[in-house]
């Protein structure tokens, strides 16, 4: 599973990307621009205490970069959104703006232990915009839109996917492993019926954010069916008659 | 007995009496549906395209039509910007095969955010519909093929009116889109009623929506 391509089609799905580009599980260090590459162990946001539900490591780390963006800024008295940026650095402890640590397995570290060595994020229009990283053991790549995503899928060795039409029917297309994760966050969530209905006929494996990590873990992809195509060639020929072109 | 009085937000109001005419048409409308002509080629599509899936769906749905069905008019939403370069694109390979291939492209204001509340998109439905009745009268399609975006209500309303007022009676086919496994969308339960051929791609709505068609997966 060298390659795994993380795709949102043209919807914002932060909670996603969070998820799979935690930087907790790659010994990160935060730099911050302002503070000249200083690290920060700052108090907790305010918002984040007493908000039980929201304990995972990926949470915890969201809830940091959000409203760490709202902390004052002492230089000049005047109050700056925080810019920082996720690099990786090997043997460090792993610091959350938050100031707290992660205490599950994020998901970045189940990928790699199951061989991904390449981890690329199509972010959409996302608000969350991870760092892009290049090393020797391990490559992150990080864009919004391209005009066809044929090439990142053909190159993917698993594809995890909102739950979007075209996102899936394409990926399926390509007879790539599909691992569907669904917005909770949608207006009556109608894409759980697709996933759901594709996890029935055995062509998808999915989940929502919180069960990420648990389907990464114990997933076997040999089990997915091949999907066969849609037949546009049955709507032109009803078409033909209805309209009376016979 | 108190006077009556306006309810608070006559803005709402007078958009929701704009409304009042048009519904009140609907009786006639549902009964003049039921039966149309055959028409001879080519034909003129009107094709409303969503945001996201929607628009791969309606150019897969495309990509069999014989070249009877030009031009195409493709309709999309203001704020849409993908939609547009996936159908140059469609477009552009569609007139290596067929040389007389005709297409065009015209936006309206997108009637319904991803979203955005129910109340509110009364409003700008309202207005999108408004808005739609001149290019629908300008284009005068003989189909209109949608898939499920906010958008195509608007047109296919714009389009029910014209033909009620004698001016052009366009074929409705409303595809429901593939993501639709076990519930309408929300333009579907609103064109069920109003389109001529209603397409769902799963038996489960096939059974839940009687008049449906079900021609099985399509896209």
């Amino acid at each position: 599973m060298k390659t795994v391509f993380v795709t949102v089609g043209t919807t914002s799905f932060d909670e996603l990307i969070a998820a799979v580009s935690s930087p907790a599980a790659e010994q990160v260090r935060r730099r911050n621009a302002r503070f000249g590459g200083r690290q920060e162990e700052g108090p907790s946001p305010p918002l984040a205490a007493g908000l039980p539900c929201l304990s995972s490591a990926p949470a915890r780390w969201l809830r940091g970069r959000l409203w760490g963006a709202a902390r004052s800024c002492t230089e000049g008295g005047k109050r700056e959104p925080f810019c920082g940026e996720w690099e990786a650095v090997e043997g460090e402890p792993a610091v959350l703006s938050s100031g707290l640590s992660p205490a599950s397995v994020p998901p970045p570290q189940v990928l790699r232990s199951r061989g991904c060595r390449q981890l690329v994020l199509q972010i959409g229009r996302g608000a969350l915009q991870p760092a892009p990283q290049y090393g020797p053991a391990f490559v992150r790549d990080v864009f919004r839109f391209k005009e066809s995503l044929a090439e990142d899928l053909r190159r993917a060795d698993l594809v995890i996917s909102h739950a979007g039409a075209g996102s899936c029917l394409e990926t399926l297309e390509e007879g790539k492993p599909l691992l569907v994760v669904i917005n909770e966050k949608l207006m009556d969530n109608h894409q759980l019926e697709l996933a759901r209905q594709l996890h029935k006929d055995g062509h998808v494996l999915y989940c929502n954010c919180s069960t990420l990590v648990e389907t990464l873990q114990s997933m076997d992809l040999s089990t997915l069916k091949p999907f066969p195509p849609g037949q546009p060639e049955k709507f032109a020929l009803f078409l033909d008659k209805v309209v009376g072109f016979e | 007995m108190q006077p009556w009085f306006p309810p608070p937000g006559s803005t709402g109001a007078f958009f929701l009496l704009l409304l009042l005419p048009p519904l009140l048409l609907v009786p006639f409308v549902l009964l003049a549906r039921r039966r149309h002509d055959r028409r001879t080629p080519p034909l003129r599509l009107l094709v409303v395209a969503g945001s996201g899936g929607h628009t791969t769906e309606i150019l897969r749905l495309l990509s069999c039509l014989s070249e009877s069905y030009s031009p195409r008019c493709y309709v999309l939403a203001d704020s849409d910007k993908m939609s547009e370069a996936k159908i140059r694109s469609f477009e552009q390979k569609r007139a290596e095969r067929f040389s007389n291939s005709q297409f065009t492209l015209d936006r309206i204001p997108r009637s319904r955010e991803v979203r955005q509340s129910w109340t509110s998109s009364v409003v700008t439905t309202a207005y999108s519909i408004l808005y739609s009745l001149p290019l629908t009268y300008k284009l005068k399609p003989d189909l209109i093929l949608c898939n499920g975006p906010g958008t195509c209500v608007p047109v296919c309303i714009s389009a029910l009116l014209l033909g009620l007022l004698g001016m052009k009676r366009a074929i409705i086919v409303y595809v429901e889109s593939i993501c639709r496994v076990e519930t309408l969308s929300l333009s579907g339960k609103i064109l069920y009623y109003f389109s001529d051929y209603f397409i769902v791609q799963w038996p489960a709505l096939k059974e839940k929506y009687p008049k449906s068609v079900y021609l099985g997966r399509i896209v």
